[in-house]
């Protein structure tokens, strides 16, 4: 109301404007011309270039990342946290071409160095310096024409996002993540390019989508002895096991999917079937015996992937500011870690840690001996708010429930209802100068989804253009502890974060 | 008696556009700009210049595409695709206006670096658009219905007859909209081209300035070629957005397919 008073007041004192005072105070107002500067030289000097229609384009990024851990922490395997924890130099270099009229192909390839490594004495895995040190990685590498007039096919390294959430996966399973430093990346960095066969067929507001993946790329998860590594035993060691996955091109993963596109809201139908990112344990191979040691059993059991068939829909509607969003999917063939009681404890091994659970603490009375397969329900509800000038703001929330249920999964650590919320505002400054982002996103379990008993993560970042490409991040990352993953070990893992980055 | 004569006669001659003026009422002017010929279809380059208070630039680069919807005319499809800074290359913004003023728009967002076309949902037209000083609804043809208008004087800007009138929208719901409690326009009287504007903002006691810098008629159709609008907080200038176009061509054959999700994810 305040608004239309204001503008009431306006049209009233306007309305006599035939009054010769008013004239001149509308005059003297409108007076804002004649002191205006035209800006003709920089007009002049701006705009002599971008609009040219090459056949190709070379860009790319040069950056300067680091991060400063606030509280003195250390890894399950003693390594030394606190203080600088990053201090990354990047170059990533992309090249988009033309292949003839229809044709079109681009090439993204990144590397960096870490200087922090080599500046602080602390005494990191192999697995940590590989990982974390330098890297060289092409990301994109694909080619992407018309096959007739309605049919598009894609043919390498890409990323496919399905769904319409935008924090947590529900149907957005076909590429892994890049979890290194948890809550750091954001959706835009988040997901790992994978070389896929895509085929989109188009008819009126639908789009059908074929894929196949031959190439089994899974989620870049901190490794053993980084701060973040999560699989202890029960004195909260590291605990490091065999991944076994499957090879490129061995049973690619397939996935089709139906996307309607409607003036006020979509509808998308999702199949796959695929490799599931997160692995199981398999400690089938354990003898068990009285004198049978933890390192027994650490050396027999074994990380697989399960080989899951997704079915699920999506659909968002927009009312007004509103945009709300929903997903559901069915995952069959999820395999669990059964772990039963035993009537003679082995009193060598005191507890197990079952990954993509929680490390239970059994004394040597329960055993991982077996899997079975489950079937696993998930849903997402979201909403996202545009109704703000230069503002958004989200609210999504997932659960994901264990079917067929029993003590055994409880005894392993899983839970019938896992729940995750994610909440996320963004707003822009100065003519979007300076964008301002929080998120958090809370780790449950029963539907108690505004808590974190499994843990959270909270980002409060700023991005300031500088102009010209050059753009400055800054930022902080609180980490709540709880009981599940990464969360058991990360939560003294908060730290201050920048980044200056040069786009080309 | 003679000169008396001929000064009447002046006279008489220089008011015959006043005369045609007296019979057009604001509305009927605003209605004339709002149905101002702008061709079925048009394409043109973007170049965007962004001014700080203190003179930083920054610059935006967009080639863009429009045309009246193929099952209804009075609603429009417009899709635009960022060629530059290099961090927000190859994102793309496509858009259905509808004219109904009770039916939302559509638009999507292309996110190249998630390959993703995301959906926006936006009533809120007030929000910088691209980080300019004009805003979404300055960018699209309000509905007349929505404001009042009145026809303050005629004057001159730059040598050419204007008509001055005040907009004042008629509901709270359309100043949120579009973050303006008022609005005075400066039409040419030749053309009905605006070329010039005075916006009051809702909010931060500020005032937008539009001037047309640079008007020229392209495939017979009146056509702004510069723009600038100037965003002040009394006498002090907090920001200015200087936009130049270039390439333009209406009426051309572009494909249906142009204005697709389809095509929004391919790019240019």
């Amino acid at each position: 109301m305040r608004a239309m008073a204001r503008a009431a007041l306006a049209a009233a004192i306007l309305g006599a404007a035939a009054g010769a005072g008013a004239q001149d105070d509308m005059d003297d107002l409108l007076g804002g011309f004649e002191d205006m500067d035209d800006y003709a030289g920089a007009a002049d000097a701006a705009g002599q270039g971008g609009f040219d229609d090459r056949p190709w384009d070379l860009g790319g990024s040069l950056s300067a990342e680091g991060s400063y851990n606030l509280r003195d922490h250390a890894s399950t395997t003693g390594t030394d946290y606190d203080g600088l924890s990053r201090l990354r130099l990047r170059g990533t270099l992309g090249l988009d071409f033309d292949l003839g009229e229809r044709w079109r192909g681009e090439v993204v390839a990144t590397g960096w160095q870490d200087l922090a490594y080599a500046h602080r004495d602390a005494d990191y895995t192999d697995a940590v310096l590989d990982t974390y040190e330098k890297e060289l990685e092409v990301l994109d590498a694909w080619v992407a024409g018309e096959l007739g007039g309605a049919t598009d096919l894609k043919v390498g390294r890409q990323i496919t996002v399905w769904g319409f959430a935008d924090n947590l996966r529900v149907l957005d399973v076909l590429n892994p993540l890049d979890n290194l430093e948890p809550g750091r990346a954001d959706i835009e960095d988040l997901r790992r390019p994978t070389g896929m066969v895509r085929l989109d067929h188009y008819a009126g507001p639908w789009r059908a989508t074929l894929v196949v993946t031959p190439e089994h790329r899974f989620s870049r998860n901190p490794p053993f002895g980084s701060d973040f590594y999560p699989v202890t035993d029960g004195d909260g060691n590291a605990v490091r096991y065999r991944e076994i996955r499957p090879d490129d091109f061995e049973d690619p993963d397939y996935a089709a999917a139906l996307l309607g596109r409607f003036s006020g809201w979509d509808l998308s139908l999702n199949v796959a079937r695929f490799w599931m990112d997160e692995p199981f344990l398999d400690a089938s191979a354990f003898e068990r015996s009285p004198g049978a040691s933890q390192d027994d059993f650490e050396n027999a059991a074994v990380l697989r992937h399960s080989r899951v068939t997704l079915a699920g829909l999506g659909v968002q509607v927009t009312r007004g500011g509103w945009l709300f969003k929903h997903e559901a999917a069915l995952v069959d063939g999820v395999d669990v870690t059964r772990t039963t009681p035993l009537e003679q404890p082995l009193p060598l091994i005191n507890a197990i840690p079952i990954v993509g659970a929680l490390v239970p603490d059994a004394e040597g009375r329960a055993l991982p001996e077996d899997t079975r397969a489950v079937r696993r329900y998930d849903a997402l509800l979201g909403v996202e708010y545009f109704g703000l000038p230069d503002t958004t703001f989200a609210v999504e929330i997932a659960g994901r429930h264990l079917d067929d249920f029993d003590d055994d999964l409880a005894l392993s650590g899983y839970r019938e209802l896992r729940g995750e919320t994610a909440l996320r505002a963004t707003r822009d400054f100065l003519n979007q100068r300076l964008r301002v982002i929080l998120i958090s996103v809370l780790f449950n379990d029963d539907g108690r989804f505004w808590e974190a008993t499994g843990g959270a993560v909270h980002r409060i970042n700023a991005e300031y253009d500088l102009g010209g490409g050059l753009e400055v991040v800054g930022g902080v990352l609180i980490y709540e502890g709880g009981d599940q993953r990464p969360f058991n070990v990360s939560a003294d893992n908060d730290r201050l974060f920048g980044e200056i980055k040069w786009s080309f | 008696m003679t000169r008396i004569s001929l000064s009447l006669t002046l006279a008489a001659l220089l008011a015959v556009p006043v005369a045609g003026a007296a019979e057009l009422s604001a509305r009927d002017i605003m209605q004339k700009v709002y149905d101002r010929e702008d061709g079925d279809n048009a394409v043109m380059d973007m170049n965007m210049l962004l001014i700080d208070g203190d003179g930083d630039t920054r610059e935006r680069q967009i080639r863009s595409f429009r045309r009246d919807a193929p099952d209804n005319p009075e609603d429009s499809q417009s899709i635009m695709f960022f060629l530059g800074p290099a961090n927000v290359e190859d994102t793309g913004f496509l858009t259905f206006d509808y004219d109904a003023g009770d039916r939302d728009d559509d638009q999507w967002l292309y996110l190249p670096a998630l390959n993703k076309v995301k959906r926006i949902a936006s009533s809120d037209k007030s929000g910088s658009f691209m980080g300019s000083d004009f805003t979404y609804a300055d960018m699209s043809t309000p509905d007349i219905d929505d404001y009042d208008y009145e026809l303050m004087k005629e004057t001159e800007v730059n040598g050419h007859p204007v008509w001055q009138i005040l907009a004042t929208p008629r509901s709270e719901e359309e100043v949120e909209r579009t973050g303006y409690t008022r609005s005075v326009m400066f039409v040419r009287q030749d053309n009905f081209v605006t070329i010039r504007s005075v916006n009051w903002l809702e909010k931060g006691d500020r005032m937008k300035f539009m001037e047309v810098k640079e008007l020229e008629r392209i495939d017979g159709i009146w056509t702004p070629t510069e723009m600038v609008m100037t965003t002040k907080k009394g006498k002090q200038t907090e920001h200015a957005s200087v936009i130049t176009w270039k390439n333009i061509r209406y009426n051309q054959s572009l494909d249906d397919d142009l204005f697709s999700q389809r095509r929004l994810s391919q790019g240019l």
